[in-house]
């Protein structure tokens, strides 16, 4: 596998599910407060 | 709302939009339409929504006067009922056809079809495009009104009722199962020609640059990324017609464009792409999702499940879970579909919701029995076309006009701050205020130049790039003739709720004291 290509997909998942997690975990923090 | 994102989109259209635009060279347009307007739509679409909902208004063209006190507003909100309505009609026949292998697993209907030319056989027989008598003719049509009863059942139910439920239980379920169906496919031994999963992946991640010169690439990345957020539909802003003044928009927003990415990148890229590739190599993948916008999964999941099948016997069980959830995620986007008309129905013409939704439930499926009939004559495709592709853009661009610029930018930021759980970047302020219109205008008007008039003057076809044949001419000439007739009947009856209720679109509407219960 080329490494363009690998670091290409690295990047996007680390991006995807970077956000994904750090939204949810804000998500849940504002939720808790909120109670 | 991350239940009404999470789709058929991410599954299968997704896949196949990649794999016929080349991987790599799509995925770049992919990641920069989402970043200029995807994630922007979404936080403009929940703005949008809440502010038409302190005028208890859940509908495209009650927004838009709310927004803007003109006498044109609430017709330029005619778009956001037709788009709904029609995308729903041919959505919901997708979603039966993940029903249709969900039953066909259970019963191990499609086993011994292995390649692609067998699988495809299989299912364009089912969709009535060939017979081979592998499938009675009634069978696309049953499962059709199936799913659109279940739809309307869910729907006439309520959205808290419906939708939550479904979604907090399909959701989790449907993640899960992806997750081991990647595990699976990246440990399938090589294929016939060498291939594996990494080859599958390398082909999605490798970006061709000399292919970015290509605009039908770009059109096709921003069109994905609007299907599958599920913006330009009215549905986003239906829901958000919901939320209270000092409801959270920005966090929220974010989090379901994400959730969704999540879905669709790295499950999504993981599934149907990868064994694609494995079993029918590289050039075998492209061709088959050139043969139909949804159909490689369908043509490649049924060969996993009977590879699993031959070490496992529970190959089919796989099956029937992975298409049955399929058609739980359709379900969850499908009757969001409805709510905009439902509301509007509800709203202007003091319909009961159940009356609505079963009333419209019936239009749709007449509608959708078109689809269903016509489909090899392009019939749906001309529809996913027009309303699901072009009328998508045409949404956005007017409630990005319209709430960016007509509603003025600080009163549009501000809006979508209120009660918010996270500031944003305000870079993201002058995105949406000028690259967000910039890069729709300029998907329009290229669209329209390379896509939208050779269509219309019939010299290439919506579903691919051969000129309309004199047999299916027709059955577009058809598809465009309702689809106009539908703007035309929605246009009456915006003109009539506004006359039935005496609004003076110079004042306004008065505000709501509360919004109402979903």
């Amino acid at each position: 596998v080329s490494l363009g290509a690998t670091l290409f997909m690295g990047l996007s998942w680390a991006a995807v599910l970077g956000l994904a997690g750090w939204t949810l975990w804000r998500l849940w923090r504002a939720r808790r407060e909120d109670r | 709302m991350a239940g009404n994102a999470v789709g058929l989109g991410n599954f299968l259209r997704f896949p196949t939009q990649a794999a016929v635009h080349g991987g790599g060279s799509f995925m770049v347009p992919y990641f920069i339409a989402l970043l200029l307007v995807g994630i922007p739509l979404m936080w403009i679409e929940w703005g949008v929504g809440r502010h038409g909902g302190r005028y208890r208004k859940g509908h495209l063209p009650g927004m838009f006067a709310a927004l803007w006190r003109h006498p044109l507003a609430k017709y330029l909100g005619v778009v956001g009922l037709v788009v709904p309505l029609a995308v729903m009609t041919y959505y919901t026949y997708l979603e039966s056809w993940t029903l249709a292998f969900a039953v066909a697993s259970a019963g191990q209907d499609y086993f011994g079809a292995t390649t692609p030319e067998a699988m495809l056989g299989y299912l364009q027989s089912f969709q009535g495009v060939t017979d081979t008598g592998q499938h009675r003719w009634w069978t696309p049509y049953a499962y059709f009104t199936v799913a659109m009863g279940i739809n309307v059942w869910v729907l006439s139910r309520g959205i808290r009722a419906g939708i939550e439920r479904l979604a907090l239980v399909g959701m989790p379920l449907l993640f899960l199962c992806a997750v081991v169906l990647a595990v699976v496919i990246a440990r399938l031994p090589a294929g016939p020609d060498g291939s594996t999963a990494l080859t599958g992946y390398e082909f999605i991640y490798r970006p061709e640059l000399a292919r970015l010169a290509e605009p039908n690439i770009w059109l096709a990345a921003a069109g994905q990324v609007f299907f599958t957020l599920s913006v330009g539909m009215g549905t986003l802003q239906a829901y958000a017609s919901y939320l209270r003044p000092g409801d959270d928009i920005t966090l929220s927003g974010l989090a379901t464009a994400a959730t969704n990415e999540t879905a669709e990148v790295v499950l999504g890229g993981s599934i149907a792409i990868p064994a694609a590739v494995v079993f029918f190599g590289v050039s075998g993948a492209m061709a088959i999702a050139q043969s139909g916008a949804f159909n490689l999964g369908f043509v490649t999941m049924p060969v996993v499940f009977q590879q699993v099948h031959a070490t496992l016997p529970i190959g089919h069980l796989l099956g029937v879970l992975w298409f049955g959830l399929l058609f739980l995620a359709g379900v969850t986007s499908s009757v969001a579909m409805l709510t905009p008309l439902v509301a509007f129905l509800r709203e202007e013409f003091g319909l009961r919701r159940e009356v609505a939704a079963w009333g419209l439930g019936a239009l749709c499926w007449l509608l959708g029995l078109l689809h269903v009939h016509w489909l090899k004559y392009g019939f749906l495709d001309e529809w996913d076309y027009w309303a699901g592709t072009f009328g998508l853009v045409l949404v956005a661009v007017i409630e990005t006009v319209l709430f960016m610029w007509v509603f003025t930018p600080e009163k549009a930021w501000a809006s979508i701050h209120e009660g918010a759980d996270l500031p944003l970047w305000p870079v993201f302020k002058f995105i949406m205020t000028y690259l967000t219109p910039l890069f729709l205008l300029v998907i329009l008007f290229w669209w329209g130049k390379e896509e939208a008039l050779p269509i219309l003057w019939n010299q290439r076809a919506a579903g691919g790039g051969a000129p309309v044949t004199a047999e299916a001419m027709p059955y577009v000439t058809a598809a465009r003739a309702l689809l106009l007739l539908l703007v035309v009947t929605c246009t009456v009856l915006v003109r009539l709720a506004w006359r039935r209720n005496g609004y003076d679109d110079r004042a306004g509407f008065a505000p709501a004291a509360a919004p109402e219960a979903p």
